[in-house]
């Protein structure tokens, strides 16, 4: 398969990512709009808002990929495509959360809605407690990629490939330089893999009664774990230039092949079995305010710094806390040095 | 073992907390040995500051309902008589309030009997 047919299919599913997103959430939350009764989900004006998002989406989508495209090549599509259609997806889905917001306050039915009590199940609460000390399997690949690049050192070539592309190594490093940045990678590895799986100890964006969020607690448990997997995954695929393996390109490509699928794959099946499957009921606390375009979490009395999202799937700032600027310009300051660094 | 906090009560929402799983260790609902969430736990899904909910897990320790394991969480502890002094100056307290606004002592002794008879069916007051 040619760069620019691999762009074009990745091109594709992230549009088609963007225009499901209205689709990606519980079913008592529309365009960021929480309700308390779920069979909202399936109004008419609801549902045309949804396909009309879905459209728009898909079909500047396409008006970008044709056009980007005759101007030059398919990586242009990242380059200028990327941001525009991100930039679009962001917009549409404010305009779109104004719209159902406005619409929720003209409806005389949604009287479960409570500004003021907030029901919690002690005992699911205990019995659902996620330890973090599992998030320490994630330092074994570290010690083991120290301990392989100083047993292994003398019989690893001189060279150690770095990067790949999907006709094998396009890129090395002397040996010696190589495991530093190996074992670079597998800490930093180590380090994200950690912090994203104890922030996805959160509890739900959604608030009132236990019946709000259903599937929510098996939710997290899975991908709690699956982050731990995740990263396992990650390191093994970053350890394998210290491994004395035949054949290095095709275990590489066997590991890719498995585990794309699965890493994309298995947090959109756990949202469906856990959060998409179920019918939410009962009251809820309307925080609609606090959620600017349904989008960006501004809370003042919430002590949290990371929240969930309000869809479920992933997690965002709190953003009247000074700490998650600081968080917030830290992550796009190590984001920015590595891709300098990259190049 | 539900708990419900109303966020714009006059009472306190530590007070709520601890009101509520005193009113639940009473009516039998949780029973010594059971454990209640973290601090950090229960204040994310209830949404109220870290302090809020550690200030009624510490008055519950203080009062002997509880024991605190730090992070861990807590654990309900056997009943004693360690606290009855604190219970009787708080309950005659109850009653002299009470006696203040006109209540007379048969409609006292029938709502101790209520109380009681209602905590022992497993309700909570």
């Amino acid at each position: 398969m040619k760069q620019g047919q691999v762009l074009e299919i990745s091109w594709l599913l992230l549009v088609l990512l963007i225009a499901f997103e209205p689709w990606l959430t519980r079913k008592n939350v529309i365009f960021g709009v929480v309700f308390s009764q779920n069979e909202f989900w399936t109004a008419s004006y609801l549902k045309k808002l949804r396909w009309l998002y879905f459209g728009l989406i898909c079909l500047v989508g396409i008006m970008i990929n044709f056009s980007v495209q005759s101007f030059g090549s398919a990586i242009n599509l990242i380059i200028i495509g990327l941001p525009l259609i991100l930039l679009l997806g962001i917009i549409a889905f404010g305009v779109f959360h104004r719209l159902v917001w406005r619409w929720q306050e003209q409806q005389p039915t949604n009287h479960l809605q409570t500004k003021k009590r907030v029901t919690v199940d002690l005992k699911e609460l205990v019995t659902n407690q996620l330890s973090p000390w599992w998030l320490g399997f994630l330092l074994v690949m570290p010690l083991l990629a120290g301990y392989l690049a100083v047993t292994n050192y003398q019989v690893l070539p001189a060279s150690l490939p770095i990067h790949y592309s999907l006709n094998g190594p396009d890129s090395w490093l002397p040996k010696q330089r190589a495991c530093w940045l190996i074992l670079a990678n597998q800490v930093l590895l180590a380090v994200t893999f950690i912090v994203t799986g104890y922030l996805t100890r959160q509890a739900a964006s959604v608030h009132g009664s236990p019946q709000a969020t259903p599937g929510y607690y098996h939710f997290r448990r899975s991908i709690y774990f699956f982050m731990i997997f995740a990263g396992l995954m990650s390191q093994i695929i970053l350890l394998t230039p210290l491994l004395k393996v035949n054949h290095l390109t095709t275990w590489l490509n066997f590991l890719g092949l498995f585990s794309l699928p699965l890493l994309i794959g298995l947090p959109l099946l756990f949202f469906w079995l856990f959060i998409r499957r179920k019918k939410p009921h009962g009251p809820i606390i309307d925080d609609n305010s606090n959620w600017i375009w349904g989008m960006i979490y501004y809370n003042r009395n919430d002590p949290a710094i990371f929240v969930q999202k309000r869809s479920g799937l992933g997690f965002t700032f709190n953003m009247a806390h000074q700490l998650s600027w600081v968080y917030l310009i830290a992550f796009l300051g190590l984001i920015t040095i590595l891709g300098v660094l990259a190049n | 073992m539900l708990l419900t906090v109303d966020l714009q009560s006059s009472i306190p929402i530590y007070q709520q907390i601890r009101n509520q799983i005193v009113a639940q260790v009473a009516a039998g609902l949780v029973r010594p040995g059971e454990k209640l969430p973290t601090i950090r736990a229960l204040a994310n899904q209830l949404q109220v500051n870290l302090h809020t909910v550690n200030k009624a897990y510490q008055q519950l320790a203080q009062e002997g309902f509880i024991d605190l394991l730090g992070r861990r969480g807590a654990i309900i502890v056997q009943p004693s008589t360690k606290n009855l002094q604190q219970t009787k100056k708080s309950f005659q307290q109850a009653v002299t309030e009470a006696v203040a606004q006109g209540v007379s002592c048969s409609a006292l002794q029938q709502l101790v009997i209520q109380t009681y008879q209602q905590l022992k069916a497993g309700k909570t007051v």
